[in-house]
């Protein structure tokens, strides 16, 4: 029973950040049809923004505020200096978000070194809470936590206020949109700003968990890609309920069969694309 | 307009990619004076070239780093190290002046091969040293065969695998085995820290394989018994299954891990309060010098480890060496550098034994090198290695180390995390206590051998 419980809650925890991490990825591609393979940069930058925020004011909070803002900041050039121009081509912004992937990354190495840089457990976060049947570490309900946040927030903007309103209208129909005069070109750099800030929230909550380290940019961006797919493109709800699944099969998988523990974490992928290809709740047909 | 803008983006896409990919990997031939060390990280660097006033023949030695990808700054630290001992050496190795090729493998197995062909056919070097990961080595180990030249092995060499392997040109003067470094560990394990039940965690490919295999191999032997074997795959995010799953009735847990997978499971570890109960052992990867820079806060604090390379030991070598690193890069060397500075020092000194048994001239030196590969590697056996910065060193009838390792307790140093040498363990063969016909009848150390 107490086994079985940490297992469970170990996977959901961990499927808390897996959505933390996919979500901004997830909202590009399926909002904007932007394959923004750069979310993973963005993750390694604002995680060592992170370790640097960190390590010179011990404030985990003022982490969190730099790194959303430098996320955000570094989304929205990306869009207004290279990706508006590629509107509708996703093979050209996959090429392009690689380059900026790579270049991003070698900065990293330039500024900060080659070696791992992990974030301390911020004080309070550092203990275990006890839930009854099971004690558990305090961040990774943290990251639970702040995973449940970010859903219902980005749940309530598009489908309860008017920019979510104008963002879903422009989804379905974008003549019909420009037509009606939306202003489609700054609801979507808007929205891409979003996507930043996520990533950036994604870096200063992983850092602690995953670490800043060469190699997290593609590592993060699998992971990002993984919770999408199963998801479906572009549902908040889809890509929760993937993250939250995913880190349950993960953390039970491995446990039960742990010599298959090089596929527990895609298993998921395989067997929603064999049944339902579009993803838990993806609609047909997002990509045009 | 449009195909004008679809060029362009195309244009733009290839720049970036290029802008980053592209340095000059070509190993463009920059020679750069004895004094200043070139910038560029692949490249020849000569030295020394004007020495004395006899036209003496330069040496050309060639070594593939990975110096783009996850460990170009360990690579570069090696770059450093070996011509560090070079410059000691008045720029010379065995009384010649050297051109030292530096390519770059960039952490891939294909381009280690093509760049290991180009140094001994279009650079016609006389010898090879290098490489860096275990993977490159054994990937070099057909060209270098075929070539008949001698490779006197850095870092990349430590599988077990080479003393069951045709490599009869390759010298591990530089570098001890894997199991090596952890059978004395199993048996201390076992002895000395009284633990009986062990479980094991390590990553899942041949690095872990062998360091665990050892591990448990040496410490059964002793009368202790492995419960549990985990292996984690390179790249384990969340390592809560692992760690939920290791089970509590057992004295310690000996782990093999590498690169970002250390420090997410030693937080993991200490997360879930396993910390304070079971303690961790461990092989050089959690205690060595790079590792200590991973970890935050006080959770690494008390795992024991074994290691070839530690700053804490009282050794005079290893504070020449030390100081001399620091004042050149303003940074700690790690096991790393010492390797490559070491495998200099054999190159060194194995020239000068061959110089003076075979009476050779120094005019010939290098082309009898490049010609008498497997003589070279064998002559490394007789040459004094009594002062590498680490460890006294003596080479078995394989062309291995057998050195002294080090047991080490991470602690906390007023706030930073530190080694501390707990015991020496001295002149460890690859067979530690083991007879050596008995151990090489026995597989190499798998993910299956020896079975839990």
């Amino acid at each position: 029973m107490e086994e079985w419980a940490t297992r469970i809650l170990s996977g959901v925890t961990y499927g808390g950040l897996l959505f933390i991490l996919a979500s901004g990825f997830t909202l590009g591609i399926g909002i904007m049809n932007i394959v923004n393979i750069a979310h993973g940069a963005l993750y390694l930058l604002t995680a060592y923004t992170a370790w640097t925020v960190f390590s010179m004011t011990e404030s985990f909070v003022l982490a969190i505020v730099i790194c959303c803002l430098t996320g955000g900041l570094l989304a929205l050039v990306l869009y207004a200096g290279l990706l508006k121009r590629l509107h509708q081509r996703p093979l050209a912004q996959i090429l392009v978000t690689m380059g900026v992937t790579l270049i991003v990354a070698e900065f990293g190495v330039i500024w900060w070194g080659g070696f791992p840089r992990t974030v301390e457990r911020p004080g309070s976060l550092a203990g275990s809470i006890h839930l009854g049947v099971v004690s558990f570490p305090a961040y990774r309900l943290f990251m639970l936590a702040a995973a449940i946040v970010v859903g219902v927030l980005l749940w309530l903007l598009l489908e309860r206020t008017r920019v979510g309103a104008l963002v879903r209208a422009s989804v379905d129909d974008e003549e019909m949109a420009r037509g009606m005069g939306v202003d489609v070109g700054r609801l979507y750099f808007f929205v891409f700003g979003i996507t930043g800030i996520l990533a950036g929230l994604a870096g200063a909550i992983g850092a602690p968990f995953l670490g800043a380290f060469q190699g997290a940019q593609f590592e993060v961006l699998l992971l990002a890609l993984l919770v999408s797919v199963v998801g479906g493109l572009g549902s908040v709800t889809g890509a929760f309920i993937a993250a939250l699944l995913i880190g349950i099969i993960d953390s039970v998988g491995k446990s039960l069969f742990p010599e298959l523990a090089h596929f527990t974490l895609f298993a998921p992928l395989i067997l929603v694309l064999a049944f339902r290809p579009t993803g838990l709740f993806g609609r047909t047909q997002i990509i045009k | 307009m449009a195909t004008m803008r679809r060029f362009l983006a195309l244009f733009l896409a290839i720049g970036l990619v290029t802008a980053c990919a592209g340095d000059d990997s070509g190993g463009g031939s920059t020679t750069v004076g004895s004094t200043t060390v070139g910038s560029t990280t692949a490249g020849s660097t000569t030295v020394g070239s004007t020495t004395g006033g006899e036209d003496l023949p330069t040496l050309k030695i060639g070594i593939p780093l990975p110096f783009t990808g996850v460990v170009a700054e360990s690579a570069e630290e090696m770059r450093q190290t070996f011509l560090m001992y070079i410059e000691e050496q008045g720029d010379t190795l065995g009384g010649l002046p050297v051109e030292v090729i530096f390519e770059d493998t960039e952490t891939d197995a294909e381009l280690v091969v093509t760049k290991t062909r180009k140094l001994i056919d279009d650079d016609q070097v006389h010898l090879l040293s290098g490489p860096m990961l275990a993977f490159e080595g054994l990937a070099m180990l057909d060209s270098v065969n075929e070539a008949g030249i001698s490779l006197v092995g850095q870092t990349g060499v430590a599988a077990d695998d080479y003393t069951r392997l045709e490599a009869p040109t390759l010298t591990a003067a530089a570098k001890a085995t894997a199991s090596q470094e952890t059978m004395p560990f199993g048996s201390y394990a076992y002895e000395e820290l009284g633990y009986r039940r062990i479980a094991t965690l390590g990553q899942d490919y041949s690095w872990g394989y062998q360091t665990v295999g050892g591990f448990q191999y040496a410490f059964e032997a002793a009368g202790g018994d492995v419960v549990q074997k985990l292996w984690a795959p390179i790249g384990t995010t969340d390592f809560a299954p692992f760690v939920n799953d290791i089970d509590r009735e057992v004295d310690a847990v000996y782990v093999t891990l590498i690169g970002a997978d250390i420090p997410r499971f030693v937080e993991a570890y200490s997360d879930f309060g396993l910390k304070e109960d079971i303690p961790i052992l461990s092989s050089e990867d959690l205690v060595a010098q790079d590792a200590i820079r991973f970890y935050s806060g006080d959770s690494a604090v008390g795992i024991v480890g074994v290691t070839p390379f530690t700053t804490s030991i009282d050794r005079p070598e290893m504070q020449t060496f030390v100081e001399a690193y620091e004042e050149r890069t303003g940074n700690v060397p790690t096991f790393w550098g010492e390797s490559a500075y070491v495998a200099a020092m054999v190159i060194d000194r194995t020239l000068k034994y061959v110089t003076e048994t075979n009476n050779i001239a120094l005019q010939d030196l290098p082309d009898w090198v490049r010609s008498n590969g497997e003589a070279f590697a064998t002559a490394t056996r007789e040459i004094d290695l009594s002062d590498t910065p680490s460890s006294p060193v003596t080479v078995d009838e394989y062309n291995r180390q057998i050195r002294d390792f080090y047991i080490v307790e991470l602690v906390d140093d007023g706030g930073t995390i530190t080694d501390s040498l707990v015991e020496t363990v001295p002149a460890v063969t690859q067979f530690w206590t083991f007879d050596q016909e008995e151990f090489l009848a026995n597989p190499l150390f798998s993910r299956d051998f020896p079975s839990e």
